[in-house]
């Protein structure tokens, strides 16, 4: 009940914080505010010819509204998440029950619905609804063309992902979703050696090791297809801007397979417990019990350093370091970038 | 970072800009040997220009041993042969002496032909 009523205060705050910056980023000014924070991190220009700057005006006015509509979709996704939990989690005691009633048991390979864990996954939900968002924004922005003809720019070299995100982030996350499927493994040794008996939820549990092993291909894939897209650029620091909104885009696809990852592997461990005890025919599991937990506590520590990591460092930064640590030889028009 | 770039204005076709910028950043030591160039698509897409024209550079390119192409693992800078590599660097360090002496570059280059006995 208390999880219920704290999805629904957060339903209402992000509904009203979406509200306010909808209202809020259509005045210029505050759009500009928000291109300005965003470049000073990155160590980039942002006043338009108009104001004195050195930006072309229409690509200040792209890159507002590209930092903008990242900001409100994220915000919408969020929303959406927290509204499907909050759902969820209102009709949660009827679902645990229906849930029980389509059980068919150990033989059948029987479907529990728990919900007891759905606040936990709810922050999950909140967090894949606000990277759907934008990514479905990013995936559009990332095809439009720079008006008129006019020269263009581009890298010499292919960039790779660590250019944009840390090789450590993303070697860990990748160990972190592998773990869920080692806990599968032991959960379905562990069970193959048990005589047949009667089982719960090891539907549940292999489909979650299943779902964050998916999701994991999924964000590689979505990565290479984000470093597959063309950066059509007038000029050198167009082609920069376009670099840390992609880097912004591809760090925010680590956190939902990373806490995907280790609330899975933490619920295998759980999971794993009985029947590995079982298995292995002790009378006393707590040795067991230790190392599972123990296991479950390192990956969720790997997890957390992860996720902390991911929202300390500035991404920007990052691939400024990577890309733009020399200045760009001349080869075109604007091709100096302001370090 | 080498930026490559294509002016439609330019009596200059296309894939002998993107030629001659390619080969100007491997003589500079910017492209290093073994690095890879982006995809054909992913830069005729990048600088609006047919992927025949990015096409055409590269197999120029490839023709003139700048690049090589490994198949899947895409189009790299060549490997240079060790007397062709120490030249570069000296060609590089010589440059940089004339540049901080101040000579203008056409002078430099008139020095070096009369050094090699070729003017």
């Amino acid at each position: 009940m208390v999880a219920l009523w704290l999805y629904v205060v957060s339903t209402v705050v992000v509904a009203v914080v979406l509200v306010q910056q909808l209202v809020v980023t259509r005045v210029p000014a505050r759009r500009q505010h928000r291109l300005e924070r965003l470049a000073r991190r990155a160590a980039l220009p942002a006043a338009p010819a108009s104001a004195g700057g050195d930006l072309p005006d229409d690509l200040v006015e792209r890159l507002r509204a590209r930092v903008v509509a990242r900001d409100l979709a994220g915000l919408a996704g969020g929303l959406a998440g927290l509204v499907l939990t909050t759902v969820l989690l209102a009709l949660g005691p009827e679902l645990g029950r229906r849930g029980a009633e389509l059980e068919v048991g150990a033989a059948g390979g029987g479907f529990a619905l728990d919900v007891s864990m759905l606040p936990v996954a709810g922050v999950l939900l909140v967090l894949l609804g606000q990277q759907v968002g934008v990514l479905l924004v990013a995936g559009r922005q990332a095809l439009a063309r720079p008006d008129g003809g006019g020269p263009r720019v581009a890298r010499a070299t292919a960039p790779v992902l660590a250019d944009y995100v840390p090789r450590l982030e993303t070697t860990l996350v990748r160990l972190v979703s592998l773990v869920p499927l080692l806990a599968a493994l032991v959960v379905g040794a562990a069970w193959l050696a048990l005589p047949a008996g009667p089982r719960s939820g090891e539907g549940a549990v292999l489909a979650v090791a299943a779902l964050a092993a998916l999701l994991q291909v999924g964000v590689e894939l979505l990565c290479r297809r984000v470093l597959d897209q063309p950066q059509p650029a007038r000029s050198a620091v167009e082609l920069a801007w376009d670099d840390v909104l992609r880097a912004r885009l591809l760090r925010d696809l680590v956190p939902v397979p990373l806490l995907l990852g280790a609330f899975a592997g933490g619920l295998l461990a759980v999971a794993a417990l009985p029947p590995v005890v079982a298995a292995l025919g002790l009378s006393d599991g707590r040795a067991v019990a230790a190392v599972a937990f123990g296991v479950m506590l390192l990956v969720l520590a790997v997890a957390l350093v992860l996720l902390v990591s991911v929202v300390s460092r500035s991404a920007e930064q990052h691939v400024r370091r990577r890309l733009w640590s020399t200045p760009a030889a001349p080869a075109g028009p604007g091709a100096e970038v302001a370090r | 970072m080498r930026l490559l770039s294509v002016d439609p204005a330019s009596p200059v076709p296309p894939y002998e800009q993107l030629r001659g910028q390619v080969v100007a950043a491997v003589e500079a030591g910017e492209l290093a040997p073994g690095e890879r160039l982006p995809p054909v698509r992913r830069l005729a897409a990048d600088l609006g220009v047919a992927p025949g024209t990015v096409a055409r550079t590269y197999k120029e390119l490839e023709a003139d041993g700048v690049v090589e192409t490994r198949g899947r693992g895409g189009t790299v800078v060549a490997a240079r042969s060790g007397a062709e590599s120490e030249a570069v660097e000296a060609a590089a360090a010589y440059a940089e002496r004339v540049r901080r002496l101040g000579l203008d570059g056409e002078r430099a280059v008139a020095l070096v032909r009369a050094a090699l006995g070729t003017t």
